[in-house]
């Protein structure tokens, strides 16, 4: 009887011990993805962003029904990207005042890639805008564990270089809505905007943090969505170099170097290409390979 | 009952057709060639121990091209713009040339597109469904809508014939857009001597027909600012490449320059292009006085280099370590807070980075810049310093 209690008490310890230091791990090296959308007309709340732009499924099916926590941001897509990189930052640093130990993968699809490699190529104080207008990107960089782009025309868009070639026309915008000719987001994704910042602000020197490069190969990928038409017929008119995923050109979506490099082509187009959907199920191939 | 297993048969076969067609792809096939990520990095970290710090890391070769890669863009478009004209020339000199006949306000728009030899061109219509949600990407779907929605009519022959088109209106209230991919026809390349630096010689635009091998000689090429009318001609300064030097001293920020280029092809067919790239332009409050002092800590090669600045801000200094046959070894970057006045940033390279490199001497400081990273963007200094061989040796 006494030999059963003490055994009792002991498996007892064993099993507090084992869920505490389990719950320990865990929390130290708990995963959280940060979903970062690309262009828009303005700022939207997180509930139309999740559910619109990404869906829910996306995420579900990124973070494995939730095995990792998720963070989705908001900011104003039509906006210069060093505008918008210090609402960007304080809404994650919001989250590792609640979260510190968490570790950040970063899921940014478009434009969303282009802002997380000004965050994190200026988060050291030599870099040349370290912490730019008072944002902390030194905090983010230090929780990152990598990063994901889906579809970032890192080297540049050939539709915004048509954009940016016409005067007046509403042309790309009547296309594909996002496409302006002449926010300030459209200015700065044009080739030879892009091609210089990486000379300069962008370099790839300028991070530690390894970014993992997805690109789409194809535009048309069901008739009967309208995004793809649009898309589709957009790709006939820019004059994009090589295979495209309607927006971005998979040359310029694999363009950044080392640390990270090219993931893989997917032949979603580039309104598929954020969703868990036909083609590519991008949702279900982060979660199994992405973290 | 035949009927209705007709009607089966045709919906099954609708139904399997439609994923063939549409070049479907399942994801199945790509993840076979997909690697995990945690195991990517894992090979990463082990290849490529980091040094942990910020200012200073090792230089690889695709590094160093990609800084000195020169910035260029490339075009096969022309565009033309608010057309009252009721016949219109396209001069096309692609074989696969796609052709989009735009207005955004009128959906009754309707033309005759004729090829070089006066056969009709089929063209598509294109129209917006303002039904469509706005958090949609494109709200374009095919044939036409409502006449204030506008239209596009766009080519879907997949060869041309090389030559000039005629756009004949035959319904249109309201000025009309026309934008032509001219794929196959030449390439008109633009690229700038420098960009985003403060100098008072201003920027040199270079552009170049590109046809094949060849370039197009005697052609005539304008460039102008976009959102302005003044037109700067381009010159022929060598065979085939024609520049202009555009006077930056009132600009500020980013601005596009858009060049127009007008000649013959190759095969002697009419051309026309249009292009543009982005200029930097603004004052940098600083100067880049030289390279100062160099010493050799427990842990770095520093090297001084001398700036003064005219306002207060945010300056940045970087530049990479070279062999003596442009090797590259390491990058190192300084940034401080400035008052006017004279003052030293420092370049601290790395002896770890260095040793780990193989080269112990014979090293050269090159591209080294300044820049003003008070605000966005950075305006360099009009200076910069290249090969400047350094003393010391490790």
């Amino acid at each position: 009887m006494f030999l059963g209690k003490a055994i009792g008490r002991h498996i007892l310890s064993f099993l507090l011990f084992a869920i505490i230091f389990s719950f320990g791990v865990k929390s130290a090296e708990a995963i959280t993805l940060v979903f970062v959308h690309g262009k828009g007309s303005g700022k939207d709340t997180v509930t139309n962003v999740t559910n619109n732009y990404w869906t829910t499924d996306m995420i579900s099916a990124a973070t494995r029904n939730y095995a990792a926590k998720s963070l989705v941001v908001s900011y104003d897509g039509s906006q210069y990207y060093w505008d918008t990189s210090s609402d960007i930052s304080a809404q994650i640093n919001n989250y590792l005042n609640l979260y510190p130990t968490e570790k950040l993968v970063f899921i940014c699809h478009s434009y969303g890639g282009i802002q997380m490699r000004f965050i994190l190529c200026n988060s050291t104080p030599s870099s040349p805008y370290y912490n730019y207008r008072g944002a902390n990107f030194a905090r983010i960089a230090a929780a990152t564990s990598h990063v994901i782009t889906l579809a970032t025309p890192h080297g540049g868009s050939e539709v915004a270089d048509l954009g940016s070639t016409l005067s007046n026309s509403a042309f790309t915008s009547w296309i594909v809505s996002l496409v302006d000719n002449n926010s300030n987001a459209s200015k700065v994704l044009t080739s030879s905007h892009l091609q210089y910042a990486s000379q300069n602000w962008l370099r790839d020197s300028l991070r530690t943090k390894a970014f993992y490069t997805v690109a789409g190969t194809n535009t048309l990928n069901h008739i009967y969505h309208l995004n793809d038409i649009g898309l589709s017929t957009l790709s006939l008119l820019a004059p994009f170099n090589g295979a495209n995923d309607g927006l971005v050109a998979t040359w310029s979506a694999h363009y950044p170097g080392a640390p990270g490099g090219d993931w893989f082509n997917t032949s979603a187009n580039h309104d598929h290409n954020r969703h868990n959907d036909d083609p590519g199920y991008i949702g279900n191939t982060i979660g199994q390979y992405g973290w | 009952m035949r009927k209705t297993v007709l009607l089966l048969t045709a919906i099954i076969l609708v139904v399997t057709a439609v994923p063939l067609t549409q070049n479907v792809e399942n994801s199945t096939p790509e993840k076979n060639k997909i690697k995990s990520i945690p195991q990517l990095e894992t090979e990463r970290l082990a290849k490529e121990p980091s040094i942990n710090r910020g200012d200073t890391g090792r230089l690889s070769q695709q590094a160093l091209n990609q800084e000195s890669q020169q910035i260029a863009t490339h075009s096969t478009l022309f565009v033309m713009e608010g057309v009252k004209d009721q016949s219109i020339i396209l001069p096309i000199s692609g074989d696969r040339a796609r052709i989009g006949i735009f207005s955004a306000q009128d959906g009754k728009l309707d033309v005759q597109l004729s090829d070089p030899h006066g056969a009709d061109v089929p063209v598509v219509p294109h129209s917006r469904n303002a039904q469509i949600p706005d958090q949609e990407m494109s709200k374009m779907v095919m044939g036409r809508g409502q006449a204030k929605d506008g239209v596009l009519l766009v080519t879907d022959r997949k060869e041309m014939i090389p030559g000039d088109y005629l756009v004949s209106v035959r319904q249109a209230n309201a000025p009309i857009d026309i934008v032509v991919n001219d794929v196959g026809g030449p390439q008109l390349n633009i690229w700038l001597d420098d960009n985003g630096r403060d100098s008072k010689k201003g920027v040199t635009i270079f552009a170049q027909l590109q046809d094949g091998e060849k370039s197009v000689l005697g052609a005539q090429l304008t460039a102008k600012i976009k959102g302005t009318n003044n037109k700067l001609t381009l010159n022929e300064t060598k065979p085939g490449v024609y520049s202009a030097t555009v006077n930056t001293s009132n600009l500020d920020g980013i601005q596009t320059l858009i060049v127009e280029a007008k000649g013959h092809s190759n095969q002697g067919l009419n051309l026309l292009r249009h292009g543009s790239i982005d200029v930097i332009a603004g004052k940098s409050n600083a100067k880049l006085l030289g390279i100062g002092q160099e010493t050799l800590t427990n842990t770095d090669l520093v090297v001084e280099v001398n700036v003064k600045v005219t306002a207060p801000g945010r300056y940045y200094v970087h530049g990479n370590l070279l062999g003596s046959n442009d090797e590259p070894i390491a990058w190192a970057q300084d940034a401080q807070e400035l008052t006017p006045g004279n003052h030293t940033l420092t370049l601290h390279f790395s002896k770890e980075v260095i040793n780990n490199s193989g080269f112990s001497g014979g090293f050269k400081l090159s591209g080294v810049e300044l820049m003003n990273t008070t605000n966005m963007p950075g305006i360099k200094a009009a200076e910069k310093i290249d090969n400047f061989f350094l003393k010391s040796s490790l």
